[in-house]
């Protein structure tokens, strides 16, 4: 890690922060001690209960200013460092803001919102950590487009290939040249096909291979479009998960915020 | 590559790089609901409440009475110019109990799911009016607030009393403040309050305690209680007019009884009981009467005068005699047991010459027997008797013999009346590790013991080892009720 990334930007700053801001209330926390039991109505209560609520607004706030193009204010990049690592921090804030207290209310409701978000962050810190490189690495450091146009491009010389064989022959291929990457929605979950019609072709392909010398064209064809299209699905499946957790992420953070609303609003109602 | 139309792998291809989309939808799927059934709904339904459904303010008779009839000196003053609410209204379906923190004392916990008896829901804290509406017998600290409420823990009943915190009772919760909350003002109470006859204390541990003051009678009115401090090298006092010696009854080679000698303890007299001060009330008839007997007749020792008034006491002698003048052969039988107790060659008898035969005027024999029994054998034994001038209530048979005046007794009263002391707490230790009775000459002597004998067993708020650690909560209460005091002093059976 030799550039600044996610992690270590400008020499861990963030973790810098975050760790200190988890140690403080941490800290704060022993050495408090409040008269009847730990709970965020002491005067450290509120103290980590506003920093905590701040830091929530804050965090969801990185969901706005991503779409800020033209915004200056510190560079995306240093936006999302200290998102994850404030983030992680707020775990420990809003623990002790709770004083390890959970009930069924709204209260722990947005405790358990907030638990949840966080889980789901760092599971898609493990997932950004791992796939961005494996995607990479699938593909062969092309984009999907290329991969795609290279089937499309394979396609068209099979379909010649394929004019002056058998019928069998033919009708395999052409099932084939109609294999879809993903033939139904949730394939991509799993990032395999059942019945690929490509990979029947190519099985079929090289048993007439020994009979049947002119196939090898098709069959190398064949081969090819199995590869490119596997390529594809498996590069597409780590796609959908990189993008499946902030589809949790998100509409997690939203109930979130809602929960926390109601929190500190009912808190002072009925004070 | 160049066809127009594309292939169907490149526009799966595009398809699949769009996002899921799924984000906004889930979203606000989640919001919401939850604004809806944690905010909104509740809100609603606590601001716009079943006016058709209301519940009673009050559902304690007793509480609407003390308030009316009796308000404690000490009360609450919200108690003394607010008006009774008789109902409110109840929030719709209990929807705003979603936002209970936590379970309530179980006293309380009938209130779960009607907040607003508690909280107005107008974002202020909860009233002292919410609280006092049931506890309206409740004394404050002091019988005047003089602090002003500006720390950020105000002087309201919810600053020490929480609720929400589970179902061990509030009562149980107020030990977390006793201690240091204490010593904040008490360390240097003079400045707090700078009238108070009270002496600083930070603790009780050492010198940080000043010794007891006791509630002592200096006189036989209820009202004639002080307290006084107890200094190391005297033994407070109080005037009582009883003469018991403790330490000629508590003599470990017992002490003579009308049988025989008799080892006394304590409980002997002392019986355990729940009352205030731990302590059936003492009587003549139930712990002295065995070996005090209050014959009066030699010749009759199981014939008593009742323990009563001294007429009471004077009529009975003078009816005795009398019918004994009226029924010979009852005075046969009387003047046959005197000769026998007199008939005893050699042996000395200092009342001889009181037990010759009865004969002549009832009255003279009457007047002999009241005098020998008030001045010598029965009253003055215990009490100051004094001898009345002229005749006695002329409606009683007494009223001709000679009349006598008993001197009052001091009520029975608690000498440490507000502190919590449990004698059944410390009923592993004997008696005499802490009361000096044994060596008790004079009913006077006021034995208690000294806080030292306390702190022997029992350290301040910080721990030691062998002892009992000790906050102020232990042994005192934060609030004085009036009545409490009172009923702790406990009008005396009649001397």
């Amino acid at each position: 890690m030799i550039q600044d990334n996610l992690f270590n930007y400008r020499h861990f700053a963030f973790l810098k922060w975050a760790v200190g801001l988890a140690l403080l209330s941490a800290i704060s926390y022993l050495f408090y001690q409040p008269t009847i039991t730990a709970n965020g109505g002491t005067w450290l209560g509120y103290g980590l209960g506003t920093i905590g609520a701040a830091l929530i607004v804050w965090l969801m706030w990185l969901g706005v200013r991503k779409r800020q193009y033209g915004n200056e204010s510190g560079n995306l990049r240093a936006w999302v460092s200290a998102h994850i690592y404030l983030g992680l921090a707020l775990a420990v804030v809003g623990t002790l803001h709770a004083g390890f207290q959970i009930g069924w209310n709204v209260h722990s409701l947005a405790y358990v919102l907030m638990m949840a978000t966080i889980a789901s962050g760092v599971w898609g810190l493990t997932l950004y950590i791992r796939l961005p490189q494996s995607m990479s690495d699938v593909l062969n450091k092309q984009g999907p487009e290329a991969v795609a146009v290279q089937i499309a491009n394979l396609d068209r010389e099979a379909t010649k290939l394929k004019k002056n064989t058998a019928s069998v022959v033919e009708r395999t291929v052409e099932l084939s040249l109609k294999q879809a990457i993903y033939p139904k929605r949730f394939n991509r979950c799993t990032g395999k096909v059942q019945h690929c019609q490509t990979d029947k072709a190519v099985t079929y392909l090289q048993s007439q291979l020994g009979s049947n010398p002119e196939l090898s064209d098709l069959y190398r064809n064949q081969v090819q479009r199995l590869r490119s299209v596997k390529q594809l699905r498996h590069y597409f499946h780590l796609r959908f998960w990189l993008e499946l957790w902030v589809t949790v992420h998100v509409p997690l953070s939203f109930g979130l915020l809602a929960a926390l609303v109601a929190h500190v609003v009912s808190v002072f109602f009925y004070w | 590559m160049a066809d127009d139309k594309k292939s169907p792998v490149l526009l799966e291809q595009e398809r699949l790089q769009k996002p899921l989309g799924l984000k906004r939808p889930l979203s606000w799927l989640l919001f919401t609901p939850i604004l809806l059934a944690f905010l909104i709904l509740p809100l609603l339904a606590a601001i716009f409440p079943d006016t058709t459904n209301t519940t009673p303010e009050r559902t304690n008779n007793q509480s609407i009475l003390i308030k009316q009839d009796s308000t404690p000196l000490n009360a609450h003053p919200y108690l003394q110019t607010q008006a009774d609410e008789s109902s409110r209204p109840k929030t719709r379906w209990s929807l705003d109990s979603v936002w209970n923190p936590g379970p309530l004392a179980s006293v309380h916990s009938n209130l779960e799911g009607d907040c607003q008896a508690c909280h107005a829901g107008n974002f202020t804290r909860v009233a002292d009016a919410s609280c006092i509406s049931c506890h309206s017998n409740m004394g404050l600290h002091v019988q005047e607030q003089r602090l002003p409420d500006t720390s950020f823990e105000e002087g309201r009943c919810a600053s020490c009393h929480r609720d929400h915190k589970g179902r061990e009772s509030l009562a149980e919760q107020n030990k977390h403040f006793t201690g240091k909350n204490c010593a904040d003002c008490h360390s240097d109470i003079k400045t707090v309050a700078p009238k108070t006859e009270t002496l600083p204390v930070a603790d009780f541990a050492k010198d940080q305690h000043p010794a007891f003051r006791l509630t002592v009678a200096i006189g036989t009115e209820t009202s004639d209680l002080r307290r006084i401090r107890m200094a190391a090298t005297q033994t407070i006092e109080e005037p009582n007019a009883l003469k018991f010696p403790h330490d000629v009854h508590l003599d470990p080679k017992g002490i003579e009884s009308p049988g025989k000698k008799v080892v006394m303890n304590c409980a002997n007299c002392h019986e355990p009981a729940n009352t205030p001060t731990g302590f059936k009330p003492l009587s003549m008839e139930a712990h002295c009467q065995e070996c005090h007997k209050l014959n009066f007749e030699p010749a009759l020792p199981d014939r008593q005068v009742p323990h009563g008034k001294p007429e009471v006491v004077l009529s009975t002698i003078a009816e005795f005699y009398s019918h004994l003048a009226l029924h010979p052969e009852e005075k046969l039988r009387v003047n046959a047991g005197r000769a026998a107790m007199r008939a005893r060659p050699g042996e000395e008898h200092p009342n001889r010459s009181t037990l010759q035969n009865l004969a002549g005027n009832p009255q003279a024999q009457a007047a002999f027997a009241a005098t020998e029994l008030f001045e010598k054998t029965a009253c003055a034994v215990c009490h100051e008797v004094s001898r009345a001038p002229g005749t006695g209530n002329p409606r009683t048979t007494g009223s001709k013999l000679p009349q006598y005046k008993i001197a009052e007794l001091v009520p029975a009263h608690a000498w440490m009346p507000m502190a919590k002391f449990d004698h059944k707490a410390h009923e592993f230790e004997s008696c005499s590790s802490c009361h000096a009775a044994k060596e008790s000459k004079k009913s006077k002597d006021v034995l208690m013991p000294a806080i030292e004998s306390c702190q022997d067993c029992h350290s301040g708020s910080k721990q030691v080892a062998n002892k009992v650690r000790s906050d102020c909560g232990l042994c005192h209460e934060y609030h004085l009720h009036e009545k409490q005091v009172n009923a702790q002093i406990i009008k005396s059976a009649h001397p």
